[in-house]
């Protein structure tokens, strides 16, 4: 038995002794696989330094080390047996990638590509032998969970729009509605900008004015590059800034013309994890990853922990479970699963998102979370943030 | 001030005194570890504070030492167990622990002490006397609740990441075995004579009750409130009446505290008590339940006979357990 590698093999072999051993023998391994990008622009030394809120520390790594270590003895116990190992890939051969995963015969992927890396993965998943749990640990983007959804694909990452409903919300809630909106001049920017404007109608929050900004201190564009000409009018409570590089919004609070909050991408800004957090066990985790690395447990550290630990979860509840039963245990939301935000969590079935609580974060601190009280919902409060069932554009569920 | 308060203390004493026989009266009675100020708040049994006792940093879980005139409190922040004397008002020596302890239990002896430590996984035993560890086991991740049983030869340890309990053979040091309970188990309890352990689950939404003879879970125990989802209930401080008839169960997040019925399992009623409501104490004969609510930083009082919440108090900042003499 101990000879067993493949998940699949091995539980041939158990089923037949089955017959003839004691229960206990059972045993499986199970391979997870990260796969990251070789150049990645998010893990360059000057843009770790820079350090903009929401972005990445460091590679997800030490964080899925972490969960796997949390239940590692008590799935030994039960036969199971995880195996973590990561692969950077170029972002360009899928062919490679394929023959890549197939060789060491993943059955759990955590990726930590871009969209459209892992858009094109997904797009060949019928090539990968062992028909793996996906999970996207490092990727926002709403089209992911919509129309680009795939049965196999859950997302521990919040999506764009529930990190904008986690706004919204927290805005409604303290009547702070007439905004500036500042919108910077990337593709990505405006498509987050049509994300985030769906979460402002939904709460009925007003954009007073929008203007996009440009980095540059250039006079001739003083009108799109100086904050005090961009928020000095009309009257507003809150200027709202939704930057995908991060350097306009981080400079921006305590420039603006009037004494007015900044949200969005700099100032108070949603994220999935902060380490200020103080209850529900949040600290030791945000400990425990401190002192592997040195360094403050991020947004996508969270998500790739969630992911083994989603993962470990389900086995630890079912060890005798094939890969497809849980797939199926996740993604029907039937498993709950602890991510140290206080409710239990668990995967939404119409698009694989895990519904999560939001840190409203600023600087050092955490002024609250989302879903806001007094927010309501038919079934699930935590529903209110991101793609609701009626509304999701997935259809491969 | 000073004389007018001792009197009005006597004066409840001794219509206690005509009410239950048994109650014992001393100056101060209810102590609530409040972990945001360092200090143990002392109380009078009717939620008059008396005053402030400085201890180690980040109190938490607390039990009276043998002599019943001191205080054993865990200090998260200050890696130790404070032991705190509180006639003299302050602390006056500590036993060093692994990092941050939280939950610890006693020895009937009282010269063990059990401590879950997060810091590699395990419970530590202490000896009392030599502050000396003596032994340690291997747990699941993030130990948290820990209950020693009155014959001395078990103790009971949750693993919150887990979601099991273990059991410890304290003569061979080493588990003997592990049930698997709800989701995110935090605190024990166990029925008198021992049939019975229950561990609420905080993130299930319920309390498990486990059959200690054959370490099986023979009934889960779920919670409603009107108005209320399931994933709003979630249950942490808990006691059993020395009785065996009622168990006590703080409902967490809900704001409210439930009475069980051990012998049927079913829950008689709930209260309302304050926001998030954590640690539970009762008063010397049962009369008098003492809620603790961690996020409005106050303590409630409850009448047992009644049902009712006769008042709640202010209680430090982040309010943990509370004890009462």
């Amino acid at each position: 038995m101990a000879a067993c590698r493949s998940g699949f093999a091995c539980r041939v072999f158990a089923w037949g002794a089955l017959w003839l051993m004691p229960v206990s023998v059972w045993a499986a391994s199970w391979q997870i696989l990260i796969v990251g990008l070789r150049d990645d622009p998010r893990y360059e030394r000057k843009t770790l330094e820079q350090a903009f809120i929401g972005k990445p520390t460091g590679r997800p790594l030490v964080a899925a080390q972490i969960a796997l270590d949390e239940l590692k003895d008590n799935l030994q116990d039960s036969g199971n047996q995880l195996k973590l190992q990561d692969l950077q890939w170029d972002g360009k051969n899928t062919t490679e990638l394929l023959a890549e995963i197939n060789k060491r015969k993943a059955q759990v992927l955590l990726l930590d590509l871009p969209a459209e890396q892992q858009k094109a993965l997904m797009e060949v998943f019928g090539k990968i032998t062992t028909a793996p749990i996906v999970f996207n640990i490092s990727e926002s983007s709403d089209a992911l969970r919509g129309a680009s959804c795939h049965p196999h694909w859950l997302h521990t990452l919040p999506s764009d729009r529930m990190l904008a409903d986690a706004m919204a919300q927290w805005l409604a809630a303290r009547n702070w509605r007439d905004m500036i909106l500042l919108v910077g001049a990337q593709p990505q920017d405006q498509a987050l900008r049509d994300v985030w404007m769906a979460s402002i109608k939904r709460y009925g929050l007003k954009v007073k004015a929008e203007r996009k900004f440009v980095l540059s201190g250039d006079p001739r564009q003083r009108e799109a590059g100086n904050p005090k000409l961009l928020t000095a009018e009309p009257a507003h409570d809150v200027v709202m800034v939704l930057d995908t590089v991060g350097e306009f919004a981080k400079a921006l609070p305590y420039n603006t013309a009037l004494p007015r909050p900044v949200v969005g991408s700099g100032g108070l800004v949603p994220l999935a994890w902060h380490t200020s957090w103080e209850r529900y066990g949040a600290p030791q985790l945000s400990h425990r990853f401190q002192k592997l690395t040195n360094k403050q447990m991020a947004s996508q550290d969270w998500a790739s922990w969630m992911a083994v630990k989603s993962f470990a979860t389900a086995l630890d509840e079912e060890p005798k479970s094939t890969l497809a039963q849980l797939l199926h245990k996740l993604r029907s939301g039937t498993t709950t699963l602890d991510g140290f935000k206080g409710t239990a969590l668990s995967f939404r079935p119409w698009d694989g998102q895990l519904r999560q609580g939001i840190f409203m974060a600023h600087g050092e601190a955490v002024a609250g979370m989302a879903p806001v009280e007094g927010v309501l919902h038919p079934k699930e409060i935590l529903d209110t943030l991101g793609a609701d069932e009626p509304e999701s554009l997935c259809k491969r569920r | 001030m000073q004389y007018m308060t001792t009197y009005s203390t006597l004066g409840r004493c001794a219509s206690a005194l005509v009410l239950a026989a048994s109650a014992h009266c001393t100056w101060a009675d209810v102590f609530v570890s409040s972990e945001k100020d360092n200090v143990i708040v002392v109380l009078q049994n009717d939620g008059t504070f008396i005053k402030s006792i400085p201890t180690c940093k980040r109190p938490r879980h607390m039990a009276w030492a043998t002599t019943g005139k001191q205080i054993m409190v865990a200090c998260g922040d200050s890696d130790q167990i404070g032991i705190v004397d509180i006639t003299a008002g302050k602390q006056v020596d500590a036993l060093p622990t692994g990092e941050s302890p939280e939950i610890f239990a006693m020895s009937p002896d009282g010269k063990t002490a059990y401590v879950s430590i997060e810091e590699g996984s395990q419970m530590v035993a202490y000896d009392v006397a030599s502050k000396k560890p003596l032994f340690s086991v291997k747990t699941g991740a993030e130990p948290e609740g820990v209950l020693a049983t009155p014959d001395g030869k078990l103790v009971y340890v949750t693993s919150e990441v887990t979601n099991s309990v273990h059991i410890v053979d304290v003569a061979i040091r080493k588990q003997v075995g592990m049930v698997k309970v709800g989701k995110r188990p935090r605190r024990l309890a166990l029925t008198p004579g021992g049939a019975e352990l229950w561990v609420t689950n905080e993130l299930g939404s319920s309390v498990s009750i486990i059959d200690t003879a054959n370490r099986t879970v023979k009934k889960t125990l779920e919670f409603e409130i009107a108005g209320m989802r399931k994933s709003d209930i979630s249950p942490v401080g808990m006691l059993i009446t020395s009785d065996g008839k009622t168990a006590w169960v703080a409902l967490g997040r809900a704001n409210h505290v439930a009475e069980v019925d051990v012998a049927t399992h079913a829950v008689r009623k709930v209260i309302l008590a304050g926001k998030r409501t954590w640690g539970v104490g009762l008063n010397g004969d049962g009369s008098r339940l003492y809620v603790v609510n961690g996020l409005s930083d106050d303590l409630t009082i409850v009448d047992v006979a009644s049902g009712k919440a006769i008042k709640t108090v202010p209680a430090g900042r982040v309010p943990h357990s509370v004890i009462t003499n």
